[in-house]
């Protein structure tokens, strides 16, 4: 929605900026000088949104606890420019954090302008394609692997054998999530036909709720009754809500925002992701920076499935699932990634 | 892929109920603002009186479980809102653009504030239960068309009815009256014993309660707040007014067509889907704003007679 206006908009949305450091000053204000290392981190949505950013909040408040990082968290959303998301990891940059991870895809563009400037900061972002610039990291996003996991029992519970998967764009984490989902479901589907996969790219993410739901409807008329969702969780979850049919929750275990719909959910660990970073920071292996890569096997993701759906899903599909799982997990299976380049 | 997915019987009632439920929002900011533009004033910060009313909106709902008391306090906020703007652009004679993108700043960062103050982090983000669609008596059974309209939640038909009150205010009533005279000629208006100052504060009013209230009707259809959730509506409503020629009436069909490019497009992509896209996805989703936009320029040019109140964003001063 935000193009017809485009001159303004890029005024309306440096709003968020106001609350993001209002909101943030709590855990941020005391500043180490004990060899802590301070990170900071730039969210994409609410931090309470039990999904994507609240997985990364709770992830980095685990290091915290255990001592590791003195943190900084800077609640944005998807509507910040180039310019806003420059601006405020210029100032987290100067504010001497030694670690400034921007959890967007979207914010990998406007933090390669500023790398150069601070050397000694490790900057990261949430590109999920091993998109390395000097001191700027990337961080794998391997939800392909548990979707394929979720698309088993999807397909196990399927009528219509038409899947759909919302995502904000087509990105690569998100289209290889949405086909691996298909691919799970084909070894449990028994038929009628074969599954049928109905992505939709949306073109916003948080800022694209009405849309995504409008997008909900649109694919339920059109026969889908199991759903993945990639960055589009809220909104693909509550139209599952009101339409009555199985999702696959996001990022964190999201059984409790629709309880009788969200199937299985993909969990993105990410206190070993942030983890590893604060390990190089401390050695200062920061250029050339890294991909961490924290794939299943290594714990990076796992699937929860949803206890109500014990006795709806077939032992079948469910041996199935274990059987794959422990597969990935030993590296005995490999997940295909349909991303693209 | 298949067109009748889209657009065979079966699935235009689906499609137009959708474009109806994304366009709603639109028409009402937007009549609201029709009024406030008519008098004068632009108010440029509807998409913060939306924001503001749509966390109000949410949190009313969320406590009171009443999605009509959401959006009665969703409208107030919303008002409370557009008297910043009226102070600044009103009493103090600020400038109408900068006063109005300043209280779109001040509404997104205020409701995205009051909402993790409000419900903090938890382990279930708060939702809500929106309004159930009603079913009007004898209207709804009429084919088609009944479903579309006469079948909705009750907030969009008070919504629809408040969008012709607001025309028949404008067009009909001696108050109407004053708000064109005094967005025409407010001198002429002053000269006459009309209080320009007050008729701008009243439309600024309306502005803001029909924005807090499109911001109560986005969370009422979507069940949960998030930063962003209006999306930039308050500013396609602006868009609208022009599309509208500064008419309520014609902001219903400017917003409506709007939500339907909308939900074509969602519902094309979705058809379209899976069998390897020869079309760009991005295109489907330009379309809403290429549309929007042609008709703007064709209605500009259309109607010869440039239709924009003469005194429209001009501070007005009285005599003393």
């Amino acid at each position: 929605m935000k193009k017809l206006g485009t001159a303004v908009a890029v005024i309306a949305a440096a709003g968020v900026a106001v609350s993001g450091c209002s909101s943030s000053s709590e855990s941020g204000a005391s500043s180490s000088s004990d060899g802590v290392v301070k990170a900071a981190i730039i969210t994409s949505g609410p931090v309470n949104d039990l999904g994507w950013n609240q997985g990364m909040v709770e992830g980095a408040e685990k290091l915290e606890a255990e001592g590791l990082i003195d943190l900084t968290v800077v609640q944005q959303d998807s509507g910040a420019t180039s310019e806003q998301i420059a601006q405020i990891v210029t100032d987290l940059a100067e504010d001497g954090h030694d670690l400034v991870v921007g959890h967007s895809f979207n914010y990998g563009e406007p933090i390669k302008g500023v790398i150069a400037d601070y050397p000694d900061v490790l900057f990261a972002y949430a590109g999920g394609f091993g998109d390395i610039t000097a001191n700027l990291a990337d961080y794998s996003q391997p939800f392909y692997e548990g979707s394929f996991l979720s698309g088993i029992l999807a397909g196990d519970l399927t009528k219509s054998g038409i899947l759909a998967g919302t995502a904000g764009f087509e990105i690569p984490v998100c289209k290889a999530q949405i086909e691996s989902f298909a691919d799970g479901a084909r070894l449990s589907y028994k038929g009628p036909g074969e599954i049928q996969l109905r992505p939709s790219y949306i073109g916003g993410w948080s800022d694209a709720a009405a849309q995504t739901l409008e997008a909900v409807n649109a694919l339920v008329d059109q026969g889908a009754d199991q759903f993945t969702t990639c960055g589009v969780d809220a909104a693909t979850i509550e139209g599952a809500k009101q339409r009555g049919v199985g999702v696959a929750g996001y990022a964190m275990d999201q059984t409790p925002l629709a309880p009788e719909n969200v199937v299985s959910s993909i969990v993105w660990n990410l206190d070993e992701v942030l983890r590893a970073m604060v390990a190089d920071v401390e050695s200062g292996n920061i250029d050339p920076a890294k991909y961490y890569d924290v794939d299943f096997a290594e714990g990076g993701v796992d699937v929860a499935v949803n206890p109500a759906f014990a006795d709806k899903i077939s032992p079948e599909a469910m041996a199935l699932f274990e059987e794959y799982r422990e597969k990935i997990k030993s590296g005995e299976f490999e997940v295909e990634y349909k991303g693209g380049a | 892929m298949n067109w009748s997915d889209v657009l065979g019987a079966g699935a235009l009632v689906p499609l137009l109920t959708a474009a109806l439920r994304l366009a709603v929002p639109i028409i009402l900011a937007a009549a609201g603002a029709c009024l406030a533009e008519r008098s004068g004033l632009m108010n440029l910060g509807i998409e913060g009186q939306m924001m503001v009313g749509a966390i109000t909106a949410f949190v009313t709902v969320y406590y009171t479980g009443n999605p009509l008391f959401g959006a009665v306090t969703g409208a107030v906020a919303g008002l409370l809102t557009a008297a910043i703007v009226g102070y600044l652009t009103i009493t103090m004679a600020v400038d109408q653009i900068i006063t109005g993108i300043s209280v779109v700043i001040l509404g997104t960062g205020l409701a995205s504030f009051l909402y993790l103050q409000v419900f903090g982090m938890t382990g279930t983000p708060p939702r809500i239960q929106g309004s159930t669609p009603v079913d009007l008596p004898v209207l709804s059974d009429i084919p088609a068309i009944g479903q579309i309209v006469f079948s909705q939640s009750p907030l969009v038909y008070a919504a629809l009815l408040l969008v012709v009150a607001l025309w028949w205010v404008l067009s009909r009533t001696a108050f109407g009256l004053s708000v064109r005279a005094a967005g025409e000629s407010p001198e002429a208006a002053d000269s006459v014993g009309v209080s320009v100052p007050r008729t701008r504060w009243i439309t600024l009013l309306i502005s803001g309660a029909t924005a807090g209230m499109a911001g109560a009707l986005v969370i009422d259809g979507l069940g949960f707040f998030q930063d962003g959730i209006t999306g930039g509506r308050g500013w396609i409503a602006l868009g609208v007014v022009i599309l509208a020629r500064w008419n309520p009436l014609g902001a219903i069909a400017g917003g409506f067509m709007f939500g339907l490019v909308d939900a074509f497009q969602l519902r094309v992509q979705a058809a379209s889907g899976g069998q390897a896209t020869s079309v760009p996805y991005e295109l489907f989703q330009a379309m809403p704003y290429a549309v929007t936009l042609v008709a703007v320029v064709v209605t500009t040019v259309g109607f010869a007679r440039n239709n924009a109140p003469k005194a429209l964003g001009v501070p007005f001063v009285p005599a003393r």
